[in-house]
């Protein structure tokens, strides 16, 4: 209860912030080239599924882009802020304020999602006929939680390799090339096929794509749910073991507020 | 020469924060390569494999005023954040010298995202080199690298009205990738977008960089090349105004230490 009571505080304390954070305007600057050019090549294709990829792929590349880069910075801004020793001085595991705080981050992050999702439609004058919409927006709901799951393990990771300045320009394309947002994961060059594999993204967006488009089974729907939340659930025991690190790092060195 | 080499190093040294090996290699290295996959693949899917080199070599040659507007843009804003600025404004140094120093050392960068897009392009996506007029790619990317330089400096120079380098950089890289024919033809854009977009980097520059995959030689990339030119000169000569301009501002506003 008490660390349910702390989440929904994180939760809180994030939403109210980026709602305040002038630098939110840099995401929707840099989102709205892609999804300009994104709109263009819709509006030039004749392949529906294409049309469909880049509808709901343009706009969950922005979630994804959004997301990732202010999840891994948030402990970060934790240190930086001089507040992870108040973290870990309470009871509250850390894991559970960053999930708070990365939560408001992505659901914020949605909207810039939907606002590229109406562009996309409007520049490309096609609809996007949905086949099955129970099972498109189970499976959307899935790729939104398995995204999460995916860009809370660079919270860690960012404080473990130094926080180097311009880490997240390989991390967001690179989710966003092999995740299969945008294209069949089939298209990929060979040795990204196999990373994109690994990625939980990449089956989720599969099943939205087959609930959309009518091209797979529930059955085969249902099995890509299955997959993307068993590698959710590992990305997610790994974030863990990742955040013991960091705490123990963080004790041994002191490096709780200082570089 | 020995002052301006020493400032120029100095510059891209302290304030160059991409430069540590971590930071470098994502940003010039991996993202460009990531970013070409992922255009080059959605064209593919949706407008077939015909448009695929073009949008490679597009999307390579935009690297190229995308890396080199952000690292001459962090260097000019972090300039006034970590107070250096003050020490430079009470300098007797020549404010040219001190301009043209800000953007040397940025130009081998111009030379690595194009030589690791190409890399990555060629590994994963099957770029042809069999046609490619070298000679004539590595001039044109140096004029593009110079005018992309010239253009980033000149933007620099508002420095003292925006302090966020990354919201200035993304607009900036939003306007050259949309209107500079890296993926839209400037035939498609409209009328009075299409008149703007002479006037950018890499827009004539881009027209000699596909050609000379095509085995265009320096002859017959030259109109090109002269065009990116005289742009990257029109951005030098309003760059060197803005710089005097804002030195001015700063002072009589007492912007020269604000922290951004």
């Amino acid at each position: 209860m008490g660390n349910l009571y702390a989440l929904s505080g994180a939760f809180l304390q994030q939403w109210r912030n980026v709602r305040r954070t002038a630098s939110y305007a840099n995401f929707i600057i840099a989102g709205i080239p892609n999804v300009i050019i994104l709109a263009w090549i819709a509006n030039k294709s004749d392949n529906p599924v294409a049309i469909t990829y880049i509808a709901v792929g343009a706009s969950l590349m922005l979630v994804w882009t959004n997301a990732v880069f202010r999840m891994g910075w948030a402990l970060s801004d934790e240190r930086w802020g001089g507040l992870l020793d108040v973290s870990l001085v309470s009871r509250t595991p850390v894991i559970v304020t960053m999930l708070g705080k990365s939560l408001a981050l992505c659901i914020f992050s949605l909207l810039t999602g939907a606002g590229a999702f109406i562009l996309i439609l409007i520049v490309s004058e096609h609809a996007i006929p949905i086949v099955d919409l129970p099972l498109a927006i189970v499976s959307l709901a899935i790729t939104l939680f398995v995204m999460i799951c995916a860009g809370f393990i660079f919270c860690p990771i960012t404080v473990l390799v130094g926080e180097p300045s311009g880490l997240f320009a390989t991390v967001m394309p690179f989710g966003v090339a092999c995740s299969g947002f945008l294209y069949p994961i089939g298209i990929l060059p060979a040795a990204l096929q196999v990373i994109a594999r690994g990625l939980p993204t990449s089956w989720a967006m599969e099943s939205v794509i087959m609930a959309t488009t009518g091209s797979g089974s529930t059955w085969e729907i249902v099995i890509r749910w299955v997959i993307a939340l068993a590698l959710a659930v590992v990305y997610l025991f790994i974030t863990q073991l990742l955040f013991r690190l960091v705490e123990r790092r963080v004790r041994v060195t002191a490096a709780l507020t200082t570089f | 020469m020995r002052n301006f080499l020493r400032q120029a190093y100095y510059n891209y040294r302290g304030l160059f924060i991409w430069l540590p090996w971590p930071s470098y290699i994502t940003t010039v290295v991996f993202g460009p390569a990531f970013t070409i996959i992922m255009f080059a693949l959605v064209g593919r899917f949706a407008l077939g494999p015909d448009v695929v080199r073009p949008y490679v070599l597009g999307l390579v040659a935009q690297y190229i005023p995308f890396i080199i507007s952000a690292s001459i843009l962090q260097c000019f804003v972090l300039e006034r954040r970590f107070a250096i600025l003050s020490i430079v404004y009470s300098s007797r140094g020549n404010r040219e010298v001190i301009f043209f120093s800000r953007q040397l050392f940025h130009i081998p960068n111009g030379f690595v995202v194009v030589a690791a897009g190409l890399f990555f392009s060629w590994l994963l996506l099957d770029l042809d080199f069999n046609q490619v007029n070298w000679i004539a790619l590595v001039l044109t990317v140096l004029v593009i690298s110079l005018s992309s330089c010239a253009c980033a400096a000149f933007l620099g120079n508002f420095f003292i009205v925006f302090t966020d380098w990354i919201l200035m950089y993304r607009t900036f890289a939003g306007v050259i990738i949309v209107l500079t024919g890296v993926i839209i033809p400037i035939s498609s854009l409209p009328a009075p977008l299409a008149v703007f977009s002479q006037v950018l980097p890499l827009t004539h520059g881009l027209v000699a960089f596909r050609s000379t995959f095509d085995g265009a030689g320096v002859a017959a990339i030259l109109p090109s090349l002269l065009q990116e030119l005289i742009v990257g000169l029109g951005y030098t000569v309003l760059g060197l105004v803005g710089y005097h301009v804002s030195e001015i501002i700063a002072k009589r506003r007492g912007l020269v230490e604000t922290a951004a």
